[in-house]
């Protein structure tokens, strides 16, 4: 089991009324499952998705990390987490427009400290995987909507995650793009790795081994 | 490294808005240290002209000797004598105080052997050194002995003192003269050498009927105006020297209607009336001066203030627009293994930057602006400092209420 939800709580104060957005979620994750999210609009599906990627706190519950308590209370504990198991792919990529693509999947390989040449080997590599090659010294505008995500995905893998968390991964791209980029997803679950993904669209679902449907104030346990 | 240069690649953003900034914040802090310099100064001056006027006026005092004055006066058999006397009732009658004291041009020759014309001097009087409390910095001032003129040879008379003649300089000339050292000076009342004594403290200054304002003594050399004398002079030399003397300063508690009657009874008793007139009412224009240096003053902290408001609220809208602008960039951050900590110490880490060196740059065009200015300023960076506290809490305060308000793990669902 790579990740355990348990009894996971959220709300959010707007205009002074306390607003529950997840009353109670459970979620188990295996290594090399992918998992979809999908519910209405206001659902909580992105929170959740934030919670698990340790950018949002929840208000109560547990979270297990292969088996290993990470304490949702401490930012600290979260930040950790987040830098050390999870990567992120979002709908519209999360680029950083003015650089190019070997700067951007250098990124989060700097801020982990890695050297360079290290850094330079593991950028080579997936962008290799990635089909990218020939890309490093483009900028994310001159790249169509399947390549941006290509390289969002090749940065994700370069800190080599355990756990991948898509929001809307091909929400941005046509059909053939998104097979495209569905089958990578699909690759990397085959190497073991477990990827979450956040989707409104029933054909992206139908790819995965398992679909939690969300709704909205009912409490959710997995089904 | 990462975040720092992560940092600078922040900072690049917007750059053009941010040299505007630190623009608008240098310009505050070189107002703000001119402000308050000037704000003190002022302040130093509406003290000084507190002190100086207390509760009485200036008056000047001339003579008045033409036609029937005139004729009156030449008629006497001894008139030197005549205004010596109406000197010595000037100086020692107790409804008024008779401060002598003259700004007058001289020519003297420094100790390299080059002659300068034109040179600001200052006689002045036991009297009015007392009433204007001027002191000495360094060296001794002019006492009585220095006021009695020894051997009175003076260039109206066509020749040179081989006596000499005590002086006190203003605070500039410290640097250029010792104590001991001696000046050729030439002026009609006096030409020989004039042997420096002391240095006047800083700051010294005396009224001017002239400048009807207060001036200061720090670029004069101070003479004795000469009130007794040991050796026998012209007439031609007393009665240019009491001319002098008896067109000078009166402070008085009463108007200068009273003051004028009172000269003129006095002169009528000597057979000159009419000889002298009170001129330079101050009881008109010194309220008004006070009330505009009043406003001044005002002026002065009203632009100080609005300047360093203007600075606080173009650096709280300016990280309102780059927070709001940089929000997806702070989410892409994160997701790729920033913590929020490191993001807010990069926002701080701007306002601590932008403030640094607006403040340090602006500091240095005040030193600038301070060596090219012909007055001499006494630049405290703590007055500096003052304002980039308020524009930087502002701006700390502004940030950390958007970072809190916004959040950045939604941001990237949001369009570029």
């Amino acid at each position: 089991m790579v990740l355990d939800l348990r009894n996971i709580k959220k709300s959010y104060k707007k205009h002074g009324r306390k607003i529950e957005v997840i009353n109670g979620f459970d979620l188990t994750v295996r290594r090399g499952e992918m998992v979809a999210l999908m519910g209405e609009s206001g659902a909580g599906k992105s929170t959740i998705l934030n919670i698990i990627g340790g950018l949002v706190k929840a208000d109560s519950g547990e979270m297990f990390f292969e088996g290993e308590k990470i304490d949702m209370t401490s930012k600290k504990a979260l930040n950790l987490y987040r830098k050390h198991h999870v990567g992120f792919i979002v709908q519209d990529f999360a680029l950083i427009k003015d650089r190019t693509v070997y700067e951007n999947i250098e990124l989060p390989l700097k801020i982990r400290k890695k050297p360079f040449k290290e850094r330079d080997t593991i950028i080579k590599s997936v962008l290799l995987e990635m089909g990218l090659s020939t890309e490093e010294k483009s900028y994310p505008s001159m790249m169509s909507g399947g390549e941006q995500q290509r390289v969002a995905i090749a940065r994700a893998l370069a800190i080599e995650p355990d756990l991948i968390l898509a929001d809307e991964p091909t929400g941005s791209l046509d059909e053939d793009n998104a097979e495209v980029i569905m089958n990578l997803l699909r690759e990397l679950c085959d190497k073991d790795k477990a990827v979450l993904i956040v989707t409104h669209s029933k054909e992206v679902a139908n790819k995965c081994d398992r679909i939690i449907k969300l709704k909205k104030d009912t409490p959710l346990k997995e089904g | 490294m990462t975040i720092l240069s992560e940092f600078l690649a922040y900072m690049k953003r917007s750059i053009i808005i941010t040299i505007f900034i630190v623009c608008s914040i240098i310009s505050t802090v070189v107002l703000v240290i001119f402000s308050s310099l000037m704000l003190h100064e002022a302040q130093l001056d509406f003290d000084k002209y507190k002190e100086v006027y207390d509760e009485g006026k200036f008056y000047g005092l001339g003579d008045n000797f033409f036609d029937e004055a005139e004729k009156a006066l030449g008629s006497k058999k001894d008139h030197v004598k005549i205004l010596a006397e109406v000197n010595d009732w000037l100086r020692s009658n107790d409804k008024f105080e008779y401060l002598e004291g003259r700004q007058e041009y001289i020519s003297y020759v420094d100790k390299s052997g080059q002659t300068h014309n034109s040179a600001d001097s200052y006689w002045t009087s036991p009297e009015d050194i007392k009433h204007f409390g001027l002191g000495v910095a360094k060296g001794r001032m002019l006492d009585e002995r220095d006021f009695v003129h020894t051997q009175g040879m003076a260039n109206v008379t066509g020749a040179r003192s081989e006596d000499e003649v005590s002086i006190v300089m203003g605070d500039a000339f410290r640097d250029d003269y010792e104590i001991g050292d001696t000046i050729e000076v030439y002026h009609i009342l006096y030409a020989g050498k004039a042997r420096i004594v002391g240095f006047l403290e800083k700051g010294s200054y005396v009224y001017s009927v002239l400048t009807k304002g207060l001036i200061s003594l720090d670029d004069h050399f101070v003479f004795p105006f000469f009130n007794s004398f040991s050796g026998n002079e012209s007439d031609i030399y007393m009665r240019v020297l009491y001319y002098q003397k008896n067109n000078s300063r009166i402070y008085a508690k009463y108007s200068v209607d009273d003051v004028q009657d009172m000269i003129n009874e006095y002169t009528s008793s000597l057979g000159i009336p009419g000889g002298y007139f009170v001129f330079a009412s101050t009881h008109q224009w010194q309220p008004v001066f006070a009330k505009n240096l009043d406003d001044i003053v005002g002026g002065i902290k009203g632009i100080a203030v609005g300047i360093s408001l203007f600075s606080a609220l173009s650096l709280g809208l300016y990280l309102f627009v780059k927070i709001r602008k940089s929000l997806k960039y702070y989410g892409i951050l994160l997701l790729n293994g920033f913590s929020s900590r490191q993001i807010m110490m990069m926002i701080f880490g701007e306002v601590v930057v932008v403030m640094l060196s607006s403040f340090g740059i602006g500091l240095l065009i005040s030193y600038v602006i301070k060596d090219n200015s012909y007055r001499e300023y006494d630049i405290n960076m703590l007055t500096g400092i003052i304002p980039m506290l308020v524009i930087g809490l502002v701006g700390a305060l502004v940030a950390l209420i958007l970072v809190n308000k916004y959040d950045i793990s939604t941001s990237l669902r949001e369009e570029n």
